[in-house]
């Protein structure tokens, strides 16, 4: 038995060894041509080889070298195989460094490559892909390789024009072409050598740039009124694929592309193709997979479509596409994917997709997409993953989904689905990912949701979802980020989370969660981020965060905790990039060992009870971005290291009891957007807590209300030229304002500012994730700021921040007259002035400031007479100029008229006008001139009518009557006509109705 | 049984009453977000309106009062157009809604009548067609309405003669039809406040109908 095993083990060997030495070409009975022989050792000249791909080249018998293959029965070398070592990979993959190692470098004339390589008469199959021949040209020569078949130089970083001498391979099948680096290799001109690849059947160009083929690939072939590229394409009928992913394209896909019957696949993503999908495609009746994604095709899709029956993949997203998508899409009956998303499609999904029998995938995501989602769903039994999100979906899940035993993702969020989630989504035992957020589905999380233990990532965040995270949690094993924020959840969270060793995000943010958190959260080894704010856990600072060794986000704001702060946080956790514990009652003081944390990026302790003051250990390389301890209890001094921390853009320590000499100088805080001082005991003059030279500042918010500041405005706040809130009300500030206040830019015109940091994308994914990860890295609107806007106190944030301007020097004791120059703010929103010791005019053109909405120049000393142009003002909604000594009319008009309470004009005594007791006399008649032309003119206009209107009467009615009375004849003629006609209509008018009376008498006697 | 009823009345009134500020200030944020939906805005006046905020009055042109109540909506001016909704209608607080200068279309909702506090009405200058409506006569604290410079249509509502506070009323250059109502506050408003119409002279009672000619 062992014998006959024996036996066939070495028969076996034997018969391999036969086999291995047939296939590569090592057969002694034929050795190879001399001249070829040495033509190979000339070509091999011409590199650098470090990794010995070519060793194997020595020798005489040229047939058993590595790469080389040689006919069987001539000795000619048919094939090269000098393939370097990377695989295919898309081009962009290797950018940044990552450039594959080729293993043959040129370091001779590609020419001389091309002339040894021409001794090989016979070569059919030449595949050069990988190497590195350094930058140089296509050698034209090339083209006199006339019996290739197979030509491969992709990936070996020639650059350039491709010569159009390669159009006389005409034997060529396979032309790769590819690039790692777009546009390094070009088409230029003349592309018809294309067409003379007659036996062509696959072209690969990914990469190359065709945009200057006489400006595009498309656009020429419709140029071009006869052949050229039109016909190009259309010869190439053998072509099974086309390949020009990334190409630069533009123009429209050519209707030619019709004649391309044999055509299998067509990849022309990544291009700038306009114009709509033309209906030739349906006549490409092999095609089996289309890729146009990533272009800006318009019109709609899939009319023709239905008729490719061997289609088994098709990607348009990525487009304008729009209109419906058509119900024959159900005719696909071998499609595996699907991909439609990023278009603009509308209308509903149509019932037939349940007909696609063979679908593994489809993306319909980021449409425009209405009505509810198809039952017939339930019928793609090979449905792997499914991406309705972002759409307008309504209805609820069908209950249907739980049929699809294969499914691994399902992605429904971002639309408009209500109903409960159905209980059978359990049976989907391979589902690894589920995304349900923002929709409004209601009821209790569905307990078989527990059971899917291939679940990694569970996304459910604003819903209306209640109930209890239950202890069968545990069973998710694979899970690695739970969100399940914003929604009406209950409860405890159990002990249990602790099991999940998976677990790197945790989300329960916003929820009625309540009880103690479980210390078992500190067994969770890969808690990257946790956030549990808005909840009522009412438990101290959580002890679980000493194990947390790798956490980089904690967020338990507003969750009702008390404590204090543990002083070694910043050895605890070592990685922390922020640190949220907003609106709770922590006390205690803030701790020291935060200096530590390098990676910090924020730090929002706001709203608590911490006192003692503020550590001044800040370090230069510490990352923090945003630090946040207002409204505490923090006394002492400003901490002066935090100009060390050279990204900080945002500092809010408003609302503290901080004091002593302040000493911020701007110049050192470079990234500062948010300063706010606000609201403490800072004592000091101005201009040395502004500092030196400010230069170009990035400070648009700057804010020192209610402290015991003093000394003179400094000129150099001017060049704040991103300032829009400037808040000094409430100091001991003397001297003027400054008239370079006029020449702040973003006061004189917003639109300076707006275009990049809107926060108003609140959906967009990409702000999503920022928004949870680092809420406040790069958004300095997410803090609100008090400001005294329309005589209250508002909390402005988010957007609101974004766009309020304003200047608030109110409760001061500035002298001097208001600068005319300030009404070149002409987008200022909030002007107060009030309470100083402002004398002289109100700026005569304080008019034109027409976004202004709110104007407090009350408790001053100002006089002369309210100016006209104020009635322009049309945004204003609140206005006080009481207690000044303005005297004369009160303007009137436009909104003037809507703002009637006569508080804000009292204690000016010399004021007059209809609100107020004291009417102004005739000669100082309120003036209701605006700069809305027309209204006076209008007057003017109405007085002429009337004037001529009287002259009209009065020379009408006299000259008749002035003349009866003065000639006789006249007289007695008219008087005589008058009776004559009298008489004619009495005659007339009885005739009529005696006819009448006739008439109706008869038609009662018919009846 | 019986006895708790009165309980229960005055239990849920007072919960009512407790809660409605909370309630009300939420959705006079989303009535006026409607309205921004409804209005194209070619120069961003309504850019701040974010309904994300926990209440409308750091929004730019809306003001509120102490209990974050919104009482001004000032869009006067501001280049917008479009059309009105029924949910205006919910500002229950307004006191001055001016809307005027604009390129504002359409019917003026029936529901403005709910607006029980307003003050002030300015609407001229717009592009507002249909009648005037007849809800308006609810509005009892109303002391300015201007409705000039539009293309209304239909007559004058005769029950705007029980607004006795209405000091201003203009409603020139339209294309209103009928007889002006002479009762109450229309007897003294200026001829003015008519002209440019189809209005056939004042109303002549029982000798002419109201809206004769119409």
């Amino acid at each position: 038995m062992r014998e006959t095993f024996r036996a066939m083990l070495v028969l076996v060997a034997v018969l391999l060894f036969e086999a291995a030495e047939c296939c590569s070409g090592r057969n002694t009975s034929f050795s190879c041509i001399e001249r070829e022989r040495d033509a190979l050792l000339k070509f091999k000249l011409c590199f650098h080889d470090p990794s010995h791909m070519l060793s194997s080249w020595k020798g005489n018998n040229c047939c058993e070298w590595i790469g080389v293959g040689c006919d069987k029965n001539s000795g000619y070398v048919v094939s090269l195989q000098l393939r370097g070592s990377i695989l295919d990979q898309p081009y962009w993959y290797f950018i940044d460094d990552q450039q594959p190692q080729p293993q043959l470098y040129l370091i001779d004339d590609a020419k001389e490559v091309v002339s040894s390589l021409l001794k090989l008469r016979y070569l059919e199959h030449l595949d050069l892909s990988n190497n590195n021949f350094g930058g140089n040209l296509i050698p034209p020569s090339f083209g006199l390789m006339k019996q290739l078949r197979y030509l491969n130089l992709s990936y070996v970083q020639f650059r350039g024009r491709i010569p159009g001498e390669l159009g006389n391979l005409t034997r060529l099948q396979v032309l790769d072409l590819s690039q790692y680096y777009y546009g390094r290799l070009k088409v230029d001109g003349d592309i018809q050598w294309i067409s003379r690849l007659s036996s062509l059947q696959q072209l690969d160009m990914k990469g190359v740039n065709l945009s200057h083929a006489s400006s595009n690939l498309f656009q020429v072939l419709d140029m071009l009124s006869s052949l050229s590229w039109l016909n190009t394409i259309g010869q190439l009928s053998k072509l099974e694929s086309i390949d020009l992913f990334k190409n630069q394209l533009n123009g429209s896909i050519p209707d030619i592309i019709r004649q391309l019957s044999k055509l299998k696949s067509i990849d022309l993503s990544h291009n700038q193709l306009t114009g709509s999908i033309s209906d030739s495609i349906g006549q490409l009746s092999k095609l089996e997979s289309i890729d146009f994604s990533d272009n800006q095709l318009t019109g709609s899709i899939l009319d023709r479509i239905g008729q490719l029956s061997k289609l088994e993949s098709i990607d348009l997203s990525e487009n304008q596409l729009t209109g419906s998508i058509s119900d024959r899409i159900g005719q696909l009956s071998k499609l595996e994917s699907i991909d439609l998303s990023d278009n603009q499609l509308t209308g509903s999904i149509p019932d037939s997709i349940g007909q696609l029998s063979k679908l593994e995938s489809i993306d319909l995501s980021h449409n425009q997409l209405t009505g509810s989602i198809p039952n017939s769903i339930g019928q793609l039994s090979k449905l792997e993953s499914i991406d309705l999100s972002h759409n307008q979906l309504i209805g609820s899940i069908p209950d249907r989904i739980g049929q699809l035993s294969k499914l691994e993702s399902i992605d429904l969020s971002l639309n408009q689905l209500t109903g409960s989630i159905p209980d059978r989504i359990g049976q989907l035992s391979k589902l690894e990912s589920i995304h349900l957020f923002h929709n409004q589905l209601s009821g209790s999380l569905p307990n078989s949701i527990w059971q899917l233990s291939k679940l990694e990532s569970i996304n459910l965040f604003e819903n209306q979802l209640n109930g209890s995270i239950p202890d069968s949690i545990k069973q998710l094993s694979n899970l690695e980020s739970i969100y399940l924020s914003h929604n009406q959840l209950s409860g405890s969270i159990p002990d249990s989370i602790g099991q999940l060793s998976k677990l790197e995000r945790i989300y329960l943010a916003h929820n009625q969660l309540s009880g103690s958190i479980p210390d078992s959260i500190g067994q969770l080894s890969k808690l990257e981020s946790i956030d549990l704010s808005g909840n009522q856990f009412g438990t101290g600072f959580p002890k679980w965060l000493q194990l947390q060794k790798t956490i980089l986000m904690v967020d338990l704001s507003n969750a009702s905790i008390s404590g204090p702060l543990p002083e070694n946080i910043g050895h605890m956790t070592p990685m922390l990039q922020g640190l949220y514990l907003a609106n709770n009652f922590m006390n205690g003081s803030v701790p020291k060992s935060l200096c530590n944390l390098k990676y910090l990026g924020a730090l929002d302790l706001s709203n608590n009870m911490l006192s003692g003051s503020i550590p001044n250990c800040w370090r230069n390389d510490q990352s923090l971005n945003f630090i946040d301890l207002s409204s505490n209890n923090l006394s002492g001094l400003f901490p002066s290291t935090m100009a060390r921390l050279s990204s900080l853009s945002v500092l809010h320590l408003n609302n503290n009891s901080l004091h002593k000499g302040l000493h911020v100088a701007l110049k050192h805080f470079t990234s500062l957007v948010v300063l706010d001082l606000g609201e403490n005991k800072f004592s000091g003059n101005l201009t040395s807590i502004v500092g030196g030279e400010i230069g170009n500042h990035s400070l648009k918010i700057f804010r020192l209300r209610k402290n015991l500041v003093s000394g003179d405005i400094p000129l150099k706040l001017c060049s704040l030229s991103q300032l829009q809130i400037l808040d000094l009300a409430d100091n001991n500030l003397t001297g003027r304002i400054p008239p370079c206040f006029g020449k702040f830019s973003i006061m004189v015109n917003a639109t300076l500012q707006l275009s990049h940091d809107m926060g108003n994308e609140y959906w967009d994914e990409a702000f999503f994730t920022e928004v949870l990860l680092s809420r406040y890295f790069e958004y300095w609107n997410q803090a609100p700021v008090m400001e005294v806007v329309k005589g209250r106190y508002l909390k402005y944030i988010k957007t609101t921040l974004v766009l309020e301007i304003s200047i608030d020097l109110s409760s001061n004791n500035l002298i001097g007259s208001i600068p005319e120059e300030l009404i070149f703010l002409k987008d200022l929103h909030n002007l107060n002035l009030s309470w100083n010791h402002l004398s002289g005019k109100i700026p005569e053109k304080i008019g034109q400031m027409e976004n202004l909405e709110s104007l407090d120049f009350s408790k001053n000393s100002l006089s002369g007479m309210i100016p006209n142009s104020m009635s322009s003002l049309t945004k204003l909604s609140y206005l006080n100029l009481s207690y000044n000594n303005l005297s004369g009319p009160i303007p009137t008009g436009y909104q003037l008229q809507t703002l009637e309470d006569p508080t804000m004009y009292a204690g000016n005594p010399q004021l007059c006008g209809a609100l107020l007791l004291k009417k102004c006399s005739n000669d100082t008649l309120p003036s209701t001139i605006s700069n809305f032309k027309g209204n006076d003119e209008g007057a003017l206009k109405r007085m002429w009518f009337y004037i001529v209107v009287m002259l009209g009467f009065a020379t009408g009615f006299w000259g008749v009557v002035g003349t009866l009375i003065f000639i006789k004849n006249w007289r007695y003629a008219y008087f005589q006509w008058m009776d004559d006609v009298h008489h004619w209509i009495l005659v007339v008018i009885t005739l009529k109705v005696a006819r009448f009376k006739k008439m109706f008498n008869g038609n009662q006697d018919d009846q | 049984m019986a006895c708790l009823t009165p309980f229960f009345f005055i239990f849920f009134l007072s919960l009512s009453l407790f809660l409605s500020p909370a309630f009300s200030t939420n959705s006079e944020g989303n009535a006026l977000h409607a309205l921004r939906s409804r209005l194209s805005d070619p120069t961003n006046v309504l850019q701040s309106w974010d309904p994300t905020l926990v209440n409308p009055c750091t929004w730019f042109h809306v003001t509120c009062d102490s209990n974050n109540h919104v009482i001004r909506l000032d869009l006067g001016n501001s280049n917008v157009s479009g059309t009105l909704g029924p949910e205006l209608g919910q500002l229950k607080y307004l006191q001055y809604l001016e809307l005027y200068r604009n390129d504002i279309g359409g019917q003026i909702p029936e529901e403005l009548g709910n607006l029980e506090n307003l003050v002030s009405m300015d609407m001229y200058d717009n592009k507002f067609e249909g009648r005037i409506p007849k809800s308006f006569a609810k509005l009892k604290s109303l002391r300015f309405l201007r409705l000039n410079n539009n293309k209304l249509t239909g007559s004058i509502p005769r029950e705007l003669t029980t607004l006795t506070g209405l000091k201003v009323f203009d409603v020139s250059s339209n294309d209103l039809c009928g007889t002006i109502p002479v009762d109450g506050p229309f007897s003294s408003f200026p001829m003015e406040s008519f002209d440019n119409n189809r209005l056939n002279g004042p109303e002549l009672k029982g000798l002419v109908p109201y809206d004769f000619g119409c």
